[in-house]
């Protein structure tokens, strides 16, 4: 006979989305030289993917083409907002101007969410237009927390937080990224952005396990998934976006959904841009893999060949 | 200063130093980077100072390649290496402040018009801040604030007791500009893919107009008598004041005329707006 306690461990593993990240499917970042051919597609009802992710600072203009194209492929398509210039890390203080901006763009384009990286960009009013690295303290931790907890105030809204490709680490550093990553979202209470491919680089460089990393994320706070190519500087990997989605990732792509279920998926290409075409291709991969999920815990479990009695790996392993 | 406060700013001088994070370590006394350990781990194959030219270097390449994309012109009439030099002494003075990369170069024309720094490329290439100026000009007019243009149907609709009080307002992607002619010759060879040699003969002046329509970005450089009257309208001048403006060079008799010209340029390009 079934326990009372068995019935709500089995509830507690399906994923408990946050509502402000429902699942969108497989989207692609916007690109302005795809903007010809993603309208032409989306008015020919061939678009093949099914949302869009648009870089939140390139919309924070008066007007012009942009914003009309960017309008206009709203009315058809879900939307996310994704920011690299929040500078979230920094010991700077938030740019009001900047989080003003950014809520004109949201209530102009209501995102389904809007996200930006764990990370800092700039100091001293400087942006250095580049996704920095931070030491992996409590001091960090709290610095981050409180102001991802204040953009949340000013935006009326759950944000998600990417985990950024790093290139240095740092001697001060106390706890592993993964640490570092869960505890700022459980501190300010937002969302993840887990961005499969910085993972791999990021554990190359630093020679971690990329499956640890991503065993540790809590599937409730993953708004989304970030998937794009690197290239290789010598013996470091660099999160370029040029290259198509490498086997590796797309192997811990899948062995992530396995066991957070579906999770909103964008491909990133940001370099040597090829035809939107090749970018459809890949988002059909993502969707094979999305598709091919099992549909049901009790599928899951007996797909891994798992008694469903027993509990799946905590959320926050080490 | 916290330890956050004090990471970040050490990252930030050796990740934009000019020559380069080795170089700099080396012009502070420390070719090897001892000053690195115990702040930033380092393993024997790839050296902490390796991994921070990782980030010294797509700090510096991503502006380039913003700025010679957004200033394609005065990129090409430099050439590559100077180019890259310029950029180099223009981040130093004005490294980014903005959140968008958009307008990483908007001081660019003030920089090479002033800056002591910017005093070899004033010498060699003397049009080089006009030319920044028009390009800035350009991409402004790209993502300017939208605006509803002026038609020929509106015009016709308007009772003729109200022609002399019509107030012509330009479009807000509108700019006029002062620049040296060569400039102006030299975007527009670039835009028609001709050779960009700029040209030898005696500098010159040209009033240039950048505007937009229907999402294109135009300029065009104007006559006298077009940059005075559109100069007027900038400063809010009714179509009558203009009517007296053209009386004054070609008598009344003239005026119906060039004036119902100048107004269809301007509608027929949509520079004015409702």
């Amino acid at each position: 006979m079934p326990r009372l306690g068995d019935a709500r461990e089995a509830r507690s593993r399906l994923p408990a989305r946050p509502k402000e990240a429902p699942f969108l499917g497989v989207g692609v970042g916007l690109r302005p030289v795809h903007y010809g051919d993603v309208r032409q597609r989306a008015a020919e009802g061939r678009l093949e993917v099914d949302w869009l992710e648009a870089v939140s600072e390139n919309y924070m203009i008066p007007g012009g083409r942009p914003l009309r194209i960017l309008s206009e492929l709203r009315e058809d398509l879900p939307l996310v907002l994704h920011g690299v210039s929040m500078n979230l890390g920094s010991v700077d203080p938030l740019d009001g101007d900047y989080l003003d901006g950014l809520a004109a763009l949201a209530a102009r384009f209501e995102p389904a969410w809007m996200s930006d990286h764990l990370c800092w960009t700039g100091v001293g009013g400087n942006n250095l237009h580049d996704l920095l690295p931070l030491p992996y303290t409590e001091e960090a931790v709290v610095h981050l927390a409180s102001r991802i907890a204040r953009v949340q105030e000013r935006l009326g809204r759950r944000i998600a937080v990417e985990n950024v490709s790093s290139y240095v680490s740092f001697a001060a550093s106390a706890m592993t990224e993964w640490e570092f990553l869960c505890a700022v979202a459980e501190r300010a209470d937002c969302g993840i952005l887990l961005d499969v491919n910085n993972v791999f680089v990021s554990a190359h460089n630093h020679g971690f396990d990329p499956e640890t990393y991503l065993a540790a994320m809590d599937p409730s706070r993953v708004f989304q998934i970030h998937l794009a190519g690197h290239s290789e500087d010598g013996p470091l990997l660099v999160d370029t976006h040029d290259h198509p989605v490498r086997d590796e990732v797309w192997a811990l792509y899948a062995g992530l959904l396995a066991r957070t279920g579906p999770v909103s998926t964008l491909i990133e290409w940001d370099g040597n841009i090829p035809g939107f075409d090749r970018l459809c291709q890949e988002a059909a991969r993502a969707r094979a893999i999305l598709d091919d999920l099992p549909r049901s815990p009790e599928e899951r479990d007996e797909r891994a060949g798992r008694d469903p009695a027993t509990p799946l790996a905590p959320a926050h392993g080490a | 200063m916290s330890e956050l406060a004090e990471t970040q700013r050490r990252l930030w001088r050796l990740l934009t130093a000019p020559s380069g994070v080795r170089a700099a370590l080396a012009e502070a006394g420390d070719p090897e980077g001892a000053s690195l350990d115990g702040w930033l781990r380092s393993d024997a194959a790839v050296p902490a100072a390796l991994r921070l030219e990782v980030y010294a270097n797509a700090y510096f390449q991503r502006i380039l390649g913003v700025m010679a994309e957004d200033s394609g012109a005065l990129a090409a009439a430099l050439g590559e290496s100077a180019f890259h030099d310029l950029v180099t002494a223009y981040l130093c003075v004005h490294p980014p402040e903005r959140p968008s990369l958009r307008h990483v170069g908007e001081r660019l024309a003030d920089f090479l018009d002033a800056h002591p720094a910017a005093e070899p490329f004033r010498q060699r290439w003397p049009f080089a801040a006009d030319l920044a100026r028009l390009e800035i000009a350009l991409a402004d007019a790209f993502d300017a604030p939208d605006a509803e243009a002026l038609s020929r149907e509106d015009l016709a609709a308007l009772p003729s007791e109200h022609w002399q009080d019509l107030a012509l307002s330009l479009q807000p992607a509108a700019r006029l500009l002062g620049l040296s002619g060569p400039a102006v010759a030299l975007r527009r060879r670039f835009e028609t893919d001709e050779a960009l040699e700029p040209e030898d003969e005696a500098p010159w002046r040209a009033t240039v107009m950048v505007w937009r329509q229907r999402e294109g970005v135009h300029f065009r450089e104007l006559e006298l008598e077009e940059a005075a009257l559109l100069e007027a309208v900038r400063r809010g001048a009714s179509f009558g004041t203009l009517c007296e403006e053209l009386a004054t060079r070609h008598g009344a008799e003239a005026v119906p005329a060039r004036a119902a010209g100048w107004l269809a340029t301007w509608v027929d390009a949509g520079l004015l707006t409702r």
